[in-house]
């Protein structure tokens, strides 16, 4: 290589490290709804399912839909073993939650109105990579564990009995559903553990407030879910998935790998960067292939831009015109306004 | 011997303290109104009690009857370190 050709590569990874740096304040990384499936069998006859928790699952499944999620609900016959097993495979979800009898190493589905067990030792590993939150009985004490080791992300559940008082069972539901609630809100799980916890602690102390009955028969049974309510993996693993959002009128940038044939124009093993312009802006590729300098970080997606569809202008950018950025309100979903805005006027009170 | 003598002790202590919960939940029961005692009902895994049933399931030494002494058992704690 000459020293003019040195020159030459010094100064564009320069240019196209600053570029990175522009682009990446354009970013907007945001934790977003995702994909939930909820199991909730409603075997007839079975006072917990009947009663308690098939309601329970339907108050998170309202909540998952007005939280934007994408939601795929398993409830009653629906939820087989099979039927659990091809969603998992075809949804992909972020989040599994279920509701339900629960036995040390398997959570019950349903089939033809009879139990059947949904999850267990033996397909647990179908949860690999992602959080699932259950209430039911025991099945932290067992299949927490090997669901762990399976690569299961994070397990809440209940490590014995999970009971309710009728009469009271809007109050345990409540309960039951804040540590699922928490998750839907893009909590940690350490977050959704420490909020159900709470929510039974509470519950456990109006009872007793209440006096009569409910402190005599019914708090007892909230101190004792409180109690085997249990979180295991990881404690700041998020349901959520994490998007990159672009700026409408601002680019997106997705830094790729290439290696191998495909990337004929590549070194092997040397990323090839390309920065995609989705919003109105050009859509621009550039290959800097052979010349990056080592700092440059080789990321893999995601290209995703929710904020409305693509503009494909080719034309190389040379200048992002961040005081011309317009953004379009009705393009941002409803959840992401502020803090879209909040960073606009950040840029522009640095600028 | 030592050892023999210790575990008799606890068992023994284990057992008046069972005792003493049962006493207490049957005097519950009783001072409960007639509906009270068969209505409403805690919901268990895939068992239903009344207050009535849970007594006669603690007094069997069933699996659901210890459950729901060592509930009212760790409860009765919980009261005492809240000061209740």
């Amino acid at each position: 290589m000459t020293p003019k050709k040195e020159g030459d590569v010094i100064n564009i990874s320069q240019s196209l490290q600053e570029r990175l740096e522009v682009l990446e304040r354009l970013w907007l990384p945001l934790e977003v709804p995702g994909k939930v499936i909820v199991i909730r069998p409603r075997v007839p006859g079975d006072d917990y399912t009947e009663i308690g928790s098939n309601n329970w699952a339907g108050d998170v499944k309202q909540k998952a839909l007005a939280e934007a999620w994408q939601v795929t609900d398993l409830s009653a016959n629906d939820a087989t073993r099979e039927n659990i097993e091809t969603h998992i495979g075809n949804v992909s979800p972020h989040l599994v939650i279920h509701y339900d009898h629960g036995s040390p190493l398997t959570l019950w589905g349903q089939e033809d109105d009879d139990l059947e067990a949904g999850i267990d030792e033996n397909n647990i590993n179908l949860v690999a990579g992602r959080i699932l939150s259950t209430v039911s009985c025991y099945s932290a004490s067992g299949l927490g564990p090997v669901a762990i080791a399976a690569g299961v992300t994070s397990y809440l559940g209940y490590t014995e009995p999970h009971g309710f008082w009728t009469g009271y069972e809007d109050a345990f539901g409540s309960a039951s559903n804040m540590a699922n609630y928490a998750l839907l809100e893009c909590k940690t799980t350490q977050e959704a553990f420490d909020l159900g916890w709470a929510a039974y602690d509470q519950l456990y102390d109006q009872l007793l407030a209440e006096g009569g009955f409910a402190a005599d028969f019914v708090a007892p049974t909230a101190l004792h879910d409180r109690d085997c309510f249990t979180l295991l993996g990881s404690a700041t693993a998020v349901a959520c998935p994490r998007n990159l959002l672009c700026i409408p009128g601002g680019p997106d940038m997705v830094v790729h790998c290439l290696v191998g044939p495909d990337a004929a124009h590549c070194l092997p093993g040397n990323p090839d960067m390309m920065i995609h312009c989705k919003m109105g802006l050009p859509d621009s590729e550039l290959p800097i292939c052979g010349a990056l300098p080592e700092n440059v970080v080789c990321r893999k997606g995601p290209d995703m831009c929710l904020a409305g569809p693509p503009l494909r202008i080719r034309e190389v950018i040379e200048d992002y015109p961040i005081d011309l950025l317009m953004v379009d309100l009705d393009k941002i979903p409803r959840n992401m306004r502020k803090a879209m805005m909040n960073m606009l006027d950040e840029i522009k009170r640095e600028r | 011997m030592a050892e023999d003598k210790y575990t008799r002790r606890t068992e023994e202590d284990r057992e008046a303290l069972n005792q003493l919960e049962i006493r207490q939940l049957e005097h519950l029961v009783a001072a409960l109104p007639p509906e009270k005692r068969r209505e409403p009902t805690l919901v268990i895994g895939n068992r239903t009690f009344t207050p009535e049933q849970l007594l006669q399931e603690a007094k069997e030494g069933s699996e659901y009857g210890k459950l729901y002494l060592k509930m009212r058992s760790n409860s009765r704690l919980e009261r005492l370190k809240r000061g209740r």
